[in-house]
């Protein structure tokens, strides 16, 4: 994670988290296309974005009295999700980049993630506990996408992630959060409340049991994608490109697959040796 | 309107191809492959292939332009395989093609792969008569079409019934210990071998099966006959004459392949035979088809040999005919379809 390739390709004037030329395409679990600030489109079945995703994105720009030749920038997701339906979505957000000549920016959606788990429960009276945000992405065949987060440093400085981005299962990630928090006590000295946050972290509550058993860790579920809040899920997918391009980290726009292709090698036959 | 400019786009299997023709004329084809990186596991794997086709794209498409030394804006209309093919595959082109199409205000034609690499041929041998006949070989098909009209009316006459011809190839050079893919090895060896050597059977040529299906084939029994006859030959402790094996192997298919396709231009009264398909490069059947050609006084029209695999052309071409027929395009929410049928032109 964290290459950087340069810079982006056209200037960054339309990077501003209101500007209404930016366009959010996400296909990480359903599909999310907006605006921000303005409604966006939602669908939640995975296996329609050939179909759906290039008439929601029409749909969009039509309701918002654009045309494709406005589009200034362009925020795709980049993951990590399962395989097809992502690469839908960053193949249309690269192919309209390049007929528009739009600014394209990708993503990952578990940064956005931990700041909207973040911003929601930062203020809940965590009793001075150290807030850490698990965000997860379901990745299907009972495994999750995952990555941990700190404090974040404030709304404009990117985030502050303690692990690596990975894909395990439930019960594997809850093992390595917990010694992480249980390092993180002792340099801190006071109890840590850890929020769960994303698709399948409500889905395999029973399975964050190693965190639970610990006394000092106080553990908060939040199931659910942040791309489903309708007034502030694209903003936040641009606002967090948008800082991370200030600061010079534009990652490269491929898909964050994580797990190795499926590859079944045909039955071994039996062969004559022969050179060809 | 003048003639009409169309970029095809083609990602079914494991080719991202791009190209642009005018009319009858190619300005630019370009293909990407993904075939080395399947080559260690003996065949294509979706979705390694899938995961070329998005990363190719916009590449393609950007130098197939560029080579044309045109615009996007400058292009009539964008044609795309919706199908048949690999899902996943087929999933990352017509994605990428409906976003170029709605940003370039471009219609946009879902197109079948297959049809398309009958199509091709009219950059070399101009447009189809009006009854044509038209022979279908590849790796996943193999097919004989009546074609009256290829922007409106197609007819399957025959298809197999088991493996295509490019499977049975295929089987038997993994057999043989060939690396994938095997085909062009099984051609090579062929070339230098006794076609009868070995009995081989030649599928629903004969009898009450051969009566019953004319224009149809069937290679398993090929394909079995050749791996009993390897197998024999190792227990006895003999050495296999592979150049033989092929060329009895290719002698049989191109056969059975230019027999039925003549038999089919008599029933249609046609004098012209379209061949298309990335197993059209097979020389022994190339060989075979003028000759049988020849004989019948058929016309046979095989494209060039780079225009036998998955391509861009192919595409582009079948949508010229799409917009000179005038046909409307597909509509914005058509989906891709693995499994279309042959004589389904269009989304
Ligand atoms: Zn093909």
């Amino acid at each position: 994670m964290g290459q950087e390739n340069g810079s982006a390709e056209k200037g960054d004037d339309g990077m501003s988290g209101t500007d209404t030329s930016l366009l959010v395409i996400d296909t990480s679990y359903g599909s999310t296309v907006g605006l921000p600030g303005r409604e966006p489109c939602i669908e939640t079945d995975s296996r329609s974005h050939v179909e759906r995703l290039q008439v929601n994105i029409a749909k969009v720009m039509d309701q918002a009295g654009l045309s494709a030749d406005d589009l200034r920038t362009i925020v795709v997701g980049l993951g990590p999700a399962p395989f097809t339906g992502l690469r839908a979505g960053i193949v249309t957000a690269k192919a309209l980049a390049f007929a528009t000549g739009a600014c394209l920016l990708g993503q990952d959606i578990l940064e956005p993630q931990a700041r909207y788990a973040y911003s929601r429960f930062k203020r809940q009276g965590q009793d001075h506990a150290r807030l850490l945000v698990l965000a997860v992405n379901d990745a299907r065949r009972r495994q999750l996408y995952y990555r941990l987060f700190d404090d974040f440093g404030g709304a404009e400085a990117p985030a502050r992630p303690l692990t690596e981005m990975g894909i395990d299962y439930p019960a594997a990630i809850g093992e390595k959060i917990a010694a992480i928090a249980e390092e993180r006590e002792s340099v801190d000295q006071g109890p840590v409340a850890l929020v769960i946050s994303g698709h399948g972290a409500g889905r395999y509550a029973d399975q964050w049991e190693r965190l639970d058993q610990h006394s000092d860790i106080r553990v908060m579920l939040d199931e659910g994608s942040f791309l489903e809040d309708r007034t502030r899920g694209t903003g936040l997918m641009a606002a967090c490109a948008s800082i991370r391009a200030q600061h010079g980290l534009i990652d490269p726009v491929e898909p964050l697959y994580l797990r190795r292709p499926d590859v079944s090698v045909p039955n071994p036959l039996k062969h004559v040796a022969v050179q060809s | 309107m003048s003639e009409p400019l169309v970029l095809g786009i083609e990602s079914t299997c494991d080719e991202t191809a791009a190209a642009l023709v005018q009319g009858n004329r190619l300005l630019s084809n370009v293909v990407a492959s993904s075939m080395n990186e399947h080559a260690r596991y003996g065949g294509v794997i979706p979705e390694i292939a899938s995961r070329a086709h998005a990363e190719s794209f916009v590449p393609v498409v950007s130098k197939a332009l560029k080579d044309a030394d045109m615009d996007l804006s400058q292009v009539d209309a964008i044609a795309v395989s919706a199908g048949p093919g690999l899902a996943g595959c087929l999933a990352v082109g017509v994605s990428g093609a409906k976003a170029l199409a709605w940003a370039a205000k471009k219609p946009l034609y879902g197109i079948n792969h297959v049809i398309g690499h009958i199509a091709v041929t009219q950059l070399q041998f101009g447009p189809f008569p009006q009854n044509a006949l038209a022979l279908i070989v590849s790796g996943g098909h193999t097919s004989l079409l009546h074609v009256d009209d290829l922007a409106r009316s197609v007819q399957v006459v025959g298809t197999t019934l088991d493996d295509a011809a490019g499977e049975c190839f295929d089987k038997i050079a993994r057999l043989l210990g060939f690396p994938y893919p095997g085909g062009p090895h099984i051609d090579r060896h062929a070339r230098l071998g006794d076609p009868h050597a070995i009995a081989v059977p030649q599928g629903l040529t004969k009898g009450r099966a051969g009566a019953e299906h004319p224009y149809d084939f069937s290679f398993s029994g090929v394909k079995t006959a050749v791996a009993r006859w390897v197998e024999r030959r190792q227990q006895a402790g003999l050495d296999i004459p592979v150049d033989d094996v092929c060329a009895s192997l290719a002698g049989s298919v191109a056969t059975v392949l230019s027999r039925k396709a003549m038999a089919a231009c008599h029933r249609f009264d046609t004098d012209t035979l379209i061949v298309g398909g990335g197993f059209s490069a097979n020389s022994q059947l190339r060989g075979k088809l003028q000759e049988f050609g020849d004989q019948e006084g058929v016309k046979v029209r095989i494209p060039k040999i780079n225009l036998c695999t998955d391509n861009g052309a192919m595409v582009a071409m079948l949508g010229v005919n799409l917009v000179q027929a005038g046909l409307p395009p597909s509509a914005p929410d058509f989906s891709i379809d693995s499994a279309m049928p042959m004589d389904r032109i269009l989304m």
